[in-house]
């Protein structure tokens, strides 16, 4: 009987649109990893639009003594995207706006062009050398499993500067984790894995990647 | 170096309890050590900040309630 430890984004959450690429929580990659090991004892938490630090810190407060055999961590997009305002100047753009003229202008916020130009990141990649260090130093006794960050071709487009970044945080996260670091794209690409999103995953992105930490958990 | 870091965090732990440096070891936290509570952890926060020259991230604060935790906590930014 085996600990596991999941700590994922939001990608590691059911999906419920679009209708053509609904993933039920069966179907994600976690629970997929769950039935594979019905004996063993899991902790989950997937949280959606928090730093890595933000998701950490929950598993940290009230974790650091339970030390879980397998921890699979999957975060980093939040990190490492640009975007074009910090998150205290949306939350200003917002109530200064009001919730229905936010509404309006978020095409703006978010708008592509403004995101090339400002290249505003949430976290720097000090902060997040920092914390995927913390990880490894906390649960040092644990077989640490870090999924590569990864989206979609079609994502750079939306998010101008994505993929550089996200190359910057890979090689942080394989710099710190090795041969832990766990290679995901190329099979979730193979598998026309990704959401229309270029972001999310539908049920055969989970299902590869599932496969993909089954065969290094039982190669272990 | 991590010995050095470790004697640090205990030394400065050690001045804000009120506590015998070897009160604080790996299992040291609110539940050892009586006097680990409200002012006292926030004083603690500042006092490794400016030990160490860093300053914590808001989300962190809230998770450094035991020994083990600070010591990774600290480690990671200086290390």
């Amino acid at each position: 009987m085996s600990k596991f430890l999941i700590l994922t984004d939001s990608i590691g959450n059911p999906r419920s649109f679009p209708v053509s690429e609904i993933t039920q929580l069966e179907e994600t990659y976690s629970y997929i990893i769950r039935n594979n090991f019905k004996n063993s004892t899991f902790w989950q938490l997937s949280y959606g639009n928090v730093s890595t630090e933000q998701l950490f810190s929950q598993a940290a407060g009230y974790l650091s003594n339970w030390e879980p055999d397998i921890i699979i961590i999957h975060s980093g997009i939040i990190d490492s995207r640009p975007e074009a305002f910090t998150e205290f100047q949306k939350t200003v753009i917002n109530k200064l706006t009001g919730r229905f003229v936010f509404g309006k202008i978020k095409k703006y916020v978010f708008h592509p062009a403004l995101i090339r130009h400002r290249q505003v990141y949430r976290v720097s990649k000090a902060r997040f050398r920092k914390t995927a260090k913390k990880i490894k130093l906390l649960f040092g006794q644990s077989k640490i499993l870090w999924l590569e960050i990864c989206v979609a071709d079609g994502y750079e487009s939306a998010r101008p500067g994505a993929n550089k970044r996200m190359e910057a945080y890979n090689n942080i996260i394989k710099e710190i984790y090795g041969k832990d670091f766990v290679k995901i794209k190329e099979k979730i690409l193979e598998v026309d894995g990704f959401n229309v999103d270029n972001l999310h995953w539908n049920k055969s992105g989970h299902r590869a990647v599932a496969d993909i930490i089954l065969d290094r958990i039982n190669a272990a | 170096m991590g010995n050095q870091i470790q004697k640090r965090i205990k030394g400065t732990m050690s001045a804000i309890f009120n506590v015998p440096v070897d009160e604080i070891d790996s299992t040291a936290s609110p539940r050892t050590i009586k006097s680990w509570k409200g002012k006292n952890h926030l004083k603690m926060v500042e006092a490794l900040e400016s030990e160490f020259d860093i300053k914590f991230e808001e989300c962190e604060i809230e998770t450094l309630v035991s020994y083990k935790v600070i010591k990774a906590t600290v480690m990671a930014y200086v290390s």
